[in-house]
């Protein structure tokens, strides 16, 4: 099956935003569980997931771009030569993924202190901007970061045996896995449909997660007392 | 064996004995109901003071007394969404 680079490329535009849109969801629900409860973690962890999906906008901005410059010149996409517009955005995604995911990281340690998260953030960007191939290496950070998140998630399941713990453990687990599918998309460009397919079933879980747990927000604490009493009457 | 609290759930625990006491409470009855140390007690108590959940007052006999806020009347409404979300993405 031979894939039209117009039909890839509009596929891109579409996945990010919906990456970006289940990022910024679960963002907002953070920040809400953080104006409600002023749990610190909820904050870090609301403003990491609001940098992630700020990058995922940029990525669908930049794959816009891209198209229309495809459009015009009939072109293939890994031809174009990056023009002064795309590298300032490609900048400013990478500098807002590797941010949210560092905060990610910085949540998972549950250590307070803010040293820690500069300089995870620091060593990302070093790492990413030293290097000669700034692709390969953002992709091998972030998958670094992403293990990293993922054994986190598991330990955490080992602890509580929450199922939704596990789901967005999973969840991570894919993610980890559709980032090095990127990376080694240099040597097999049909990696890099696996590895979009593999973030798309990712996000999906992180979606289904965050709906089941909007769900529970129906019932207070009161109305759960109240059944509780009802039920040992009977 | 009992599954251990996490810092949401004592917090809601906390909020709860005081609510069944019309609002108001003294510390040796949190201490006595909440089963927590009278160390960890006053931990809890100072930072749900910061976070605005309850306020404490002195009685005219010297003695403190503990009242919850709206704000923590809210964190019992929401608790068990925010407890779900904490408990699900690690954040407890």
């Amino acid at each position: 099956m031979v894939i039209n680079l117009q039909t890839l490329l509009n596929l891109d535009v579409i996945l990010a935003i919906f990456f970006s849109l289940v990022t910024f969801g679960v963002a907002i629900y953070s920040l809400k569980v953080y104006s409600i409860s002023q749990a610190r973690t909820a904050k870090l962890f609301g403003i990491g997931f609001l940098l992630i999906a700020i990058a995922y906008i940029l990525w669908a901005m930049l794959n816009i771009f891209v198209l229309s410059q495809t459009l015009t010149k009939l072109n293939y996409l890994f031809s174009i030569s990056p023009t002064s517009e795309s590298f300032i955005v490609i900048t400013l995604f990478i500098g807002f993924f590797l941010a949210g995911l560092s905060m990610l990281a910085y949540t998972a340690i549950k250590k307070e202190k803010r040293s820690l998260f500069i300089l995870i953030t620091t060593l990302a960007y070093f790492a990413v901007g030293m290097s000669r191939d700034i692709a390969f290496s953002f992709f091998l950070i972030t998958s670094i970061i992403l293990i990293f998140i993922t054994v986190s998630y598991f330990r955490e399941y080992s602890l509580n045996r929450n199922k939704t713990t596990l789901t967005i453990a999973i969840a991570f687990l894919l993610l980890t896995f559709s980032n090095i599918e990127f990376l080694m998309s240099s040597i097999d460009s049909s990696l890099y449909n696996i590895g979009y397919i593999t973030g798309l079933i990712a996000y999906l879980l992180i979606l289904i997660s965050l709906t089941k747990i909007m769900r529970k927000s129906k019932t207070g604490v009161f109305n759960e007392t109240l059944k509780e009493n009802g039920e040992k009457k009977k | 064996m009992a599954k251990r609290r996490n810092k949401i759930e004592i917090m809601k625990d906390i909020l709860i004995v005081i609510k069944d006491k019309n609002g108001k409470i003294k510390p040796t009855h949190i201490l006595y109901k909440s089963n927590l140390s009278h160390q960890m007690m006053e931990l809890y108590l100072n930072e749900m003071k910061s976070k605005r959940f309850i306020r404490e007052e002195p009685l005219s006999d010297g003695k403190r007394t503990f009242f919850i806020t709206d704000r923590g009347i809210m964190f019992l409404d929401q608790y068990r969404s925010i407890n779900s979300f904490m408990e699900s993405f690690g954040l407890d």
